[in-house]
């Protein structure tokens, strides 16, 4: 289990998180939604260590700020938002980057498996600033998901913390990705991700956490979380839900929002 | 042992160029073993490497003047050609990686212009030092003090262009600019200071050149260079993670702030002591990487040793050059590699200016 207790972390003068707290467990994609600027990607990269924060943070039991770094690597995958790459790399020497972190030494075809997972078999020649966003950020994630290729490992269980996965893929892809998080999970990896797509967040999340203010407004199921009251509250607009019959996935028209004021 | 290497290329995937950064390792080492060899028996007395050799095999003795000319003379220079090629090479690639940026180069961005300092200071202060202290380093007070001035400029320039894990290659460069000016003013406040006896050694100094190379001076730069190009391969890895930005490359589970500590302790001992013992050679360091880069790849692993032997290789050549033009006298190398290697550099600069526009 990821537990986050109390995160407070101060950009600057300025507090962006004031005392947030966040359970995710394994076996379940975790979502953290929010208007900008509720801090979402702050709580992700204190989570992550990639800001200075107070508070305690434990990953299956051990305080992350206690564990060494190559320790960490082996556990968690980290995808950061869009990245520029300093040098002209290829791709399938950006995704073996992931290989050389794992645990685990992999076959030699598994950075093309984890390109193909993502989509974009066929790709390891291409040069990495050549791609589009949208495929640069999925080699990100294919050398993410090498890193902590098997969802459970002899000493427990994976995790992936994905910055905003499919901000920037089409439709097709974005589906991809849920369904590879939605594998990872069900195969008894941690996945917990910052999300903008409500929607997708409704239809693939076992647990939400939104954020309004740098503040956790609730936790916890898609249907219990994202409701009118909440997320007129957070986004500051009119926003009305409906649920698809049959299963019942919550969802959410932009046609049926009225702005406040 | 051919169809095994036959299957083996079957194998290797497209974008995988670690056969490819192999196989240039083996032919530079060719390389530098020929222009090694070249460089012996090339010289102004026209002493032929052959004659001495063959007079050795058939047992009869070399002539005392040739003997004199190869071991005395062409060999240390030779070796601190190679010693001074590879660390200008390795240190342009390892700052190149930790910055991010394939302009960043000791020689481009003050580092050269600090370990110079350095070692003017050196040279002309080091009789105020307490005796003690001058005598316990010798011949090692001027490549300790290049060491050192480049040091401080190399944590000075990362402290200055880098928040938060980024890196602006503006600042850096511009910061560059200012440190190099800066060092260079305070340069010409020591020379002028200078007494005679201490202006005859800078002017050698600061000619940029092997010449004037001696057993005394390999001894002096080869264990800080040895040193430094040594600890190199275990730079790779970080720097290969270096290049996604620190984050994630601290989520590779690379120990990035100590790593970049050694880098930065790595191209200040690499810089300072070619700088100690050679003056300012320019553009080796930013020339090989580049080079290297467009036909094996960014991969450091084999990034770094190819560099120093690419180096190396091209520093003799350039020797060869300084020597041969004019001969019997010398044109100092640092002309030499200056007048090749600025229109290079401009290239390198237009291919890059997107990197410049941030």
């Amino acid at each position: 289990m990821l537990s986050a207790k109390n995160i407070r972390v101060n950009l600057g003068a300025s507090p962006v998180l004031h005392g947030v707290d966040l359970t995710a467990q394994p076996g379940e994609v975790t979502c953290i939604v929010g208007p900008n600027g509720s801090g979402k990607t702050t709580l992700l990269r204190a989570m992550t260590q990639d800001l200075p924060y107070e508070g305690d943070i434990r990953l299956d039991g051990d305080d992350i700020a206690q564990m060494p770094g190559w320790h960490l690597a082996t556990r968690r995958g980290v995808l950061p938002q869009a990245s520029r790459i300093a040098f002209p790399f290829t791709v399938l020497e950006i995704v073996r980057l992931g290989q050389m972190a794992a645990a685990d030494p992999a076959p030699p075809h598994r950075a093309s498996e984890a390109l193909e997972r993502v989509g974009l078999a066929g790709f390891e020649g291409r040069y990495y600033q050549e791609l589009s966003g949208g495929e640069q950020q999925r080699v990100q994630l294919a050398r993410v998901l090498t890193q902590v290729w098997h969802p459970v490992g002899h000493d427990g269980p994976r995790w992936l913390f994905l910055d905003e996965p499919v901000s920037s893929l089409d439709i097709g892809h974005q589906l991809e990705v849920m369904d590879l998080m939605a594998d990872y999970a069900a195969q008894g990896g941690g996945v917990v991700a910052v999300m903008h797509d409500l929607n997708l967040t409704a239809i693939y999340a076992q647990s939400v956490a939104m954020l309004a203010g740098g503040r956790v407004m609730a936790q916890g199921s898609p249907a219990a979380v994202l409701t009118d009251a909440a997320l007129s509250h957070a986004y500051g607009c009119q926003l009305r839900v409906n649920a698809t019959p049959g299963e019942a996935a919550t969802f959410l028209l932009p046609h049926m929002a009225r702005r406040a004021g | 042992m051919s169809q095994a290497m036959t299957a083996q290329a079957r194998i290797a995937l497209p974008g995988d160029r670690c056969r490819r950064g192999a196989q240039a390792m083996v032919a530079l080492s060719l390389l530098l073993l020929v222009t090694s060899v070249l460089s012996l028996g090339t010289g102004a007395s026209g002493t032929s490497l052959w004659d001495a050799l063959s007079n050795l095999l058939r047992g009869e003795e070399i002539a005392a003047r040739d003997a004199v000319i190869l071991l005395d003379i062409r060999l240390p220079r030779l070796g601190l050609g190679i010693l001074v090629g590879a660390a200008l090479a390795v240190s342009g690639a390892v700052m190149q990686g930790l910055f991010r940026n394939p302009l960043a180069d000791p020689g481009l961005v003050g580092v050269s212009a600090g370990a110079g300092l350095g070692a003017i200071g050196a040279i002309v202060l080091g009789g105020l030092l307490p005796l003690a202290v001058s005598e316990s380093l010798g011949f090692y007070l001027v490549p300790v003090s290049a060491f050192l001035g480049g040091w401080g400029t190399t944590l000075l320039l990362y402290r200055l262009s880098t928040t938060r894990g980024r890196t602006s290659v503006a600042v850096m460069l511009l910061g560059g600019i200012a440190i190099a000016a800066l060092a260079g003013a305070l340069s010409g406040i020591l020379i002028y200071l200078a007494d005679d006896a201490q202006l005859r050694d800078l002017t050698f100094w600061g000619l940029g050149s092997l010449a004037g190379a001696t057993w005394d001076k390999l001894l002096v730069a080869g264990p800080l260079i040895g040193l430094a190009l040594a600890a190199s391969p275990f730079l790779a890895r970080a720097l290969n993670g270096l290049a996604l930005g620190e984050g994630p490359a601290a989520h590779l589970g690379i120990p990035v702030q100590k790593m970049k500590n050694i880098a930065v302790l790595m191209v200040a001992a690499a810089t300072g002591a070619a700088v100690a013992v050679s003056g300012g050679i320019g553009f080796i360091g930013i020339v090989v990487p580049h080079l290297l880069r467009l036909v094996i790849g960014p991969d450091h692993r084999f990034l770094l040793p190819n560099a120093a032997l690419l180096g190396a290789s091209l520093l003799i050549l350039a020797d060869m050059i300084s020597r041969s033009v004019v001969a019997p006298a010398e044109l100092p190398i640092g002309i030499v590699t200056a007048t090749l290697g600025g229109p290079f550099f401009l290239w390198i600069l237009l291919r890059n200016r997107s990197l410049l526009d941030v």
